[in-house]
């Protein structure tokens, strides 16, 4: 029932806001997030003590069709729901700062993404897990739409929407191909796993389902909707988007791709790996470019899952393993992050890098720790962006030289951008004119839970592994 | 993991004691009073050292103390472990940053009186010394890294420390860079060691290090390079030198400490350390060389004509790293290392020195400024002459016996390397002896107002340069060589880590060499001497250097700046707006939005069948009805 | 179902055929009403017209193929029709108070 109550706290809680008004909404969605993260906090501390998978419920839903409700939870979704949980909480903290319109609403829906997001990493059955899939898109449209900030902002969520959309149209297909593949329909995990697939099917599945993850990840050519959609949603969403969304996509790489069919990424594994590469190298070419903090952030994301792409498409234990912990960085780091953006944003109510100037005088706090996720951010050893950078970069030059070669170049790139933007935004004499209090209370708590999660994971990082370990070695050894 | 014994403690606390320092920042911050928090800083650091002391007398006569903590990174056979060996090179290592680093600590407490971020200032320099304790202590590659950019880090921080100057935030951002760009390719390194040895531990790799090279000798050659091209970012090598000087915008201490003993030395400690695969790749070596030569031979050049004080110095930095390199080159790791060690004595002390000149004439750093500061400091004067005289290797001072036995060395190697090496001796006895005269001798060139108001250091500031001006003077009796009789004790004590130093030459050569370099440097001091001193010569104003061509050269630093600006930097920027206007905007957006663009085309043809005339409606029914009929009658 | 249909002498004295002619006649004669007329009235006459030509063909069927279900849906036709034509009328009335008139070639605002 554990794994049902990380579905169910949140969504229940984001009803209750919805009836009980304004009022009361800021506190219930603190309430409720943080509840979903003891509650995951006490499901891996289970795991980890009996080593066993958390079994959720298991029901009979469309049984003509061989679909369950069939939910489950084993190491890495325990990973991922963590990731989930607290970006989640980091979210709703972030949102505190501000004064939305609407505000019931705008909680209720990031409430409501967050449970289908949960409802992503446990599903067990392909058509439910599609269904959630989905499911995320419809609070996401809204909250970019309702709350969102762009001159035009209908086109930007109808972009963002009808591609996602389509690619994950797509994915539909494959699913239903694979859950038809035995005559009797069966979605389960377990029936897709035990599939024999030939060869040229899989490769026909593998890019139907790549295609899905390519534009949700995204990875290059499939990330025109990314920039724009991290720029216009309001903080606390891009924060959703980049740290939870974008590893729906990473996260189901992983769990359907890698185990189902083997034969195709043995085939063009190494093209997307070197494709995510050159995203990596692209992205971080475009963040150069740019001169809006948030929407260089954007790319800076980009630029790290697909890293994270890479890393999966290497297909061994160590590459995996990479990937599993970047995912965990990349979800802390990009918060940070676009906390960063957020807070400038509420200084001076832009996000244009030159009208910055001269705030470390100010905000000596805000400055060290914007400091602590950019070095995080550039991997910078001892903080978590390092590990998770170093096992992938260590694994893929095994597997393959120039992929890790285009990869790799943004180590170098990453520290010009984040330290020119630093020295433009926070350094020299003051420019500038507006707001230059200090972070206070609920900010600084919260930016310093982030630096000390960044610094904590970048010491002792091998818990995670440890939780991964068993459902790695369950798709590689079976 | 190995059960918890005083080693590990005592070991874990040397690194740990001045990060708790640095933490301790957060605690009192600015609330503690100066004095409380330079003693608190300087204290953690010597503590430190004290701890180092014991470890020092705890470590096995031909092995290595390895304390094991935990796993730092464990994913399938990739492990790397959070563990530590203190052997014979990382605890003379460990002595020097900690003891060099407290006596700049305490000589901070003075410089840095009154300044707006003084504790800050502190827990930097804590954290450095954090950091830099890491990189020696580490048992293996990676966390010797970690240490590695952490002290590139501090070096941002500090370059950068007076954040408001828009000038040193740069020169931080580039020494930042630079760095990453050398770490890069040290990344590269630490890949390849996985890819072929299966894991990142010293000693492990030491011992496979035979059978890999067997298997495939380009191998080693490409690991042993990159690690030197990320040594060369470290260490300020040609091509990847420019950042050091512009490091000198960092306040002194800073200069003394990481620019000039600890931080910029790492280079050469890496290459100490994997000196078993450094020995399996000649022409790795053959590379190093050419690099240590061409950068101590053109970094002397530059160092002729410059006129900032920091900046002469800072050139002098790294034509030594350069010899050292050119030392390490030719096998000489016993006498590389020997180098380091008084050259972080007496390079402290110049720059200490240079920093009480700099101090006590409220911030002046031009040497065409300055002059006949002798009377006026007295004890600064004293301690940068003993710096001197160690740097250009006379006898008896630390640095001649450095500086020869690297010479011996190479001569066995070959005669022409060691003409390269004397030249590089000579540059550097005619810029400091150029440097030491302008700025205490001769006549006081600044204006009468200005000069009434020079004053002494604060004793809190000399005692160091005491200490260091000791350390500069008897630091070379830690390796006496045989010739005069010396038990070589240095040499002897890192055999079980650096084994082979086979390169000595008889004694009568090197008795002639020993004379021919003592003669010509003293040749050059008179010649100084002669021009500035009696003469009165004093360098050129910039509008009449940039008539001068090669003078001009040697000023603009061979234009090396310039250059990279033009062919990396801009290119770079340029190219990121390029792609961005050309394929991004241009090209996937479009692609992307055409589809879009194409469905509302074809939308629109299709609406105009939509006419809105009920009666076209009808008549198109009845058509399809009548159509489909007639296909089911025909079928 | 299978009780046998009490026929009524009278409608088999006509054969099948001439049913089917009738109604195809009516049919068709509803067709070029609704397609030609542009009065809205004469279109709604017409379409009750086919309605009718179809259950003709019905209910003759119904009775040469022994099956009363027909018989049952001609019913159901019929009650449907009327409340149809009660709701078009209405609608009629409507559109007439709208904008003053029936012709159907007035009315374009299904196309935006």
């Amino acid at each position: 029932m554990g794994v049902l109550l990380t579905l169910l706290i949140p969504f229940i809680s984001a009803i209750l806001i919805l009836l009980a008004g304004k009022n009361t909404s800021q506190k219930l969605a603190v309430m409720s997030t943080a509840a979903s993260v003891v509650v995951t906090g006490i499901l891996t501390a289970m795991y980890f003590k009996d080593g066993a998978v958390i079994a959720g419920v298991d029901w009979p839903w469309v049984s003509s069709m061989g679909i369950r409700f069939h939910l489950e939870a084993d190491g890495v979704s325990l990973l991922l729901l963590l990731i989930s949980n607290v970006v989640a909480l980091i979210s709703i903290y972030v949102s505190l700062g501000d004064n939305y319109k609407n505000v019931h609403q705008y909680y209720a829906l990031i409430l409501m993404m967050q449970a289908f997001m949960n409802g992503v990493f446990v599903a067990q059955d392909l058509i439910l897990y599609y269904i959630f899939w989905e499911l995320v898109l419809i609070p996401a449209y809204f909250l970019l739409l309702g709350w969102g900030r762009h001159d035009k902002i209908r086109s930007v969520t109808l972009k963002f929407f009808l591609y996602t959309f389509l690619g994950s149209l797509l994915m539909l297909v494959g699913i239903i191909w694979l859950g038809s593949y035995n005559g009797t329909p069966d979605f389960s995990l377990n029936a897709i796993y035990g599939l024999s697939l030939t060869t040229n099917t899989q490769i026909a599945v593998f890019a139907a389902f790549m295609i899905a993850y390519a534009i949700k990840t995204p990875f290059f050519p499939f990330h025109s909707w990314m920039a724009d959609t991290y720029t216009a949603a309001p903080a606390p969403v891009t924060i959703l988007f980049s740290g939870v969304m974008s590893k729906m996509a990473l996260y189901s790489i992983f769990r359907f791709v890698l185990p189902v069919v083997p034969d195709a990424i043995a085939t063009y594994g190494p093209f997307v790996m070197q494709l995510a590469a050159f995203s990596v190298l692209y992205a971080s070419l475009m963040a150069l470019a740019q001169k809006d903090i948030k929407r260089m952030f954007a790319y800076v994301s980009m630029a790290h899952v697909g890293l994270i792409v890479a890393a999966l498409m290497i297909n061994n234990i160590e590459g995996v393993h990479g990937a599993l912990m970047f995912m965990a960085v990349h979800a802390i780091v990009t918060s940070g992050l676009f906390f960063t953006a957020q807070i400038l944003f509420r200084m001076k109510g832009t996000h244009d890098i030159y009208s910055f100037g001269g705030i470390r005088q100010y905000m000596p706090v805000f400055a060290g720790l914007y400091m602590v996720v950019l070095f995080a951010s550039i991997g910078l050893p001892l903080t978590n962006g390092f590990i998770g950078e170093f096992m992938i970069l260590t694994a893929l030059l095994k597997a393959n030289t120039l992929a890790m070669v285009l990869a790799s170049i943004s180590i170098v790139i990453g520290a010009v951008y984040m330290l020119l933007t630093y020295r433009k935004v926070m350094l020299g004499q003051d420019n500038t004119s507006g707001n230059f209090s200090d972070l206070q209370h609920n900010d600084k708590f919260l930016f310093l839970s982030i630096a000390f999660v960044i610094i904590f994971m970048g010491i002792y990082s091998t818990w995670i592994t440890q939780l991964c370990d068993n459902t790695v070695l369950n798709i590689f050894q079976p | 993991m190995a059960s918890f014994d005083t080693t590990h403690i005592i070991s874990l606390l040397v690194p740990l004691l001045p990060l708790a320092g640095f933490f301790g920042y957060f605690l009192y911050g600015d609330k503690l009073s100066e004095s409380k928090v330079g003693t608190l800083a300087s204290g953690w650091v010597i503590l430190s050292f004290l701890l180092s002391l014991v470890l020092f007398g705890q470590i096995p006569v031909d092995g290595a103390i390895q304390v094991n903590y935990f796993n730092w990174m464990q994913a399938g056979s990739f492990t790397v472990p959070f563990a530590f060996q203190i052997d014979q090179l990382s605890v003379i290592m460990m002595m020097l940053v900690t003891g060099v680093g407290s006596l700049i600590h305490i000589y901070s407490i003075g410089y840095m009186h009154g300044d707006n971020g003084f504790s800050r200032f502190f827990a930097y320099l804590n954290l450095f010394i954090f950091f830099m304790l890491l990189l020696v202590m580490a048992n293996n590659y990676v966390l010797m890294f970690a240490g590695w950019e952490g002290v590139g880090l501090c070096s941002y921080l500090l370059i950068g420390f007076w954040y408001k100057n828009p000038e040193y935030s740069a020169a931080a951002n580039k020494a930042f860079i630079v760095n990453r760009i050398g770490d890069l390719f040290m990344l590269y390194g630490l890949y390849m060691i996985f890819k072929h040895f299966g894991t990142f531990v010293y000693s492990d790799i030491n011992g496979m290090a035979q059978s890999v090279f067997n298997a495939d000798t380009a191998i080693i050659g490409i690991i042993t390079l990159l690690l030197f091209a990320g040594a060369t970012g470290k260490s300020a090598q040609i091509p990847l030198h420019t950042w050091l000087p512009d490091a000198m915008a960092g306040p002194t201490p800073v200069s003394a400490l990481i620019h000039a003993a600890t931080m910029v030395t790492a280079g050469i400690y890496l290459i100490i350390r994997s000196n078993v695969l450094f020995a399996l790749a000649p022409l790795t070596n053959e590379i190093i060389v050419i690099i240590g030569l061409a950068t101590t031979l053109v970094a002397g050049m530059i160092a002729l004509k410059q006129n900032d004080i920091k900046k002469v110095l800072a050139y002098s930095t790294v034509s030594q790293l350069g010899l050292m390199f050119f030392a390490l080159g030719v096998g000489a790791y016993a006498a590389a290392f020997f180098h380091l060690l008084t050259h972080a004595f007496f390079k402290a002390l110049l720059f200490l020195g240079a920093g009480s000149v700099i101090h006590g004439m409220h911030g002046e750093q031009d040497i065409r400024k300055m002059g006949g500061l002798s009377g006026k400091m007295k004890y600064t004067h004293i301690t940068f002459l003993i710096a001197v005289i160690a740097i250009i290797a006379l006898p008896p001072l630390s640095g001649f016996f450095s500086k020869d036995y690297i010479l011996a060395s190479v001569f066995g190697k070959s005669p022409v390397l060691w003409f390269f090496g004397a030249l590089s001796g000579l540059l550097t006895a005619f810029y400091m002896m150029r440097l030491y005269l302008l700025v205490f001798k001769g006549k006081s060139r600044m204006p009468e107002a200005d000069a009434a108001k020079i004053h002494e250091s604060p004793s809190v500031m000399l005692m160091p340069l005491y200490v260091l001006a000791g350390l500069s003077a008897l630091g070379g009796f830690m390796n006496i060589p045989s010739i005069f009789g010396g038990s070589q004790w240095l040499e002897n004590f890192l055999k079980p880590v650096v084994s082979l130093s086979e390169l000595h030459i008889d004694h009568g050569t090197e008795w002639i060499l020993m004379g021919i370099s003592t003669v010509l440097v003293l040749g050059i001091v008179f010649w100084t001497y002669n021009m500035y001193v009696k003469k009165n010569d004093v360098p050129e104003s910039d509008a009449v250097l940039a008539t001068m061509p090669f003078a001009n050269f040697l000023n603009r630093k061979f234009y090396f700046d310039e250059f990279y600006d033009a062919v990396f930097s801009q290119p770079l920027l340029k190219f990121s707006t390029f792609i961005q206007k050309w394929i991004e905007t241009s090209i996937v957006d479009k692609v992307t939005d055409s589809f879009g663009m194409l469905s509302f085309f074809l939308s629109g043809q299709v609406r105009k069948l939509q006419n809105g005339h009920i009666s076209f409606y009808l008549f198109a029914m009845v058509l399809g009805i009548l159509g489909i009929l007639t296909i089911f009658i025909l079928l | 179902m299978n009780e046998t249909l009490i026929t009524p002498d009278l409608v088999m004295a006509v054969p099948l055929e001439h049913y089917i002619a009738v109604s195809a006649i009516l049919f068709s004669i509803g067709i070029i009403g609704v397609l030609m007329r542009r009065n809205l009235i004469v279109m709604f006459l017409s379409i009750e017209l086919m309605l009718n030509s179809v259950n003709l063909l019905a209910v003759a069927f119904s009775i040469y193929h022994n099956d009363s279900n027909a018989q049952a849906f001609v019913f159901f036709i019929m009650v449907v029709a009327a409340a149809e034509i009660a709701v078009g009328l209405a609608m009629l009335v409507m559109i007439y108070r709208n904008i003053r008139t029936i012709d159907i070639d007035a009315l374009k605002q299904l196309k935006w």
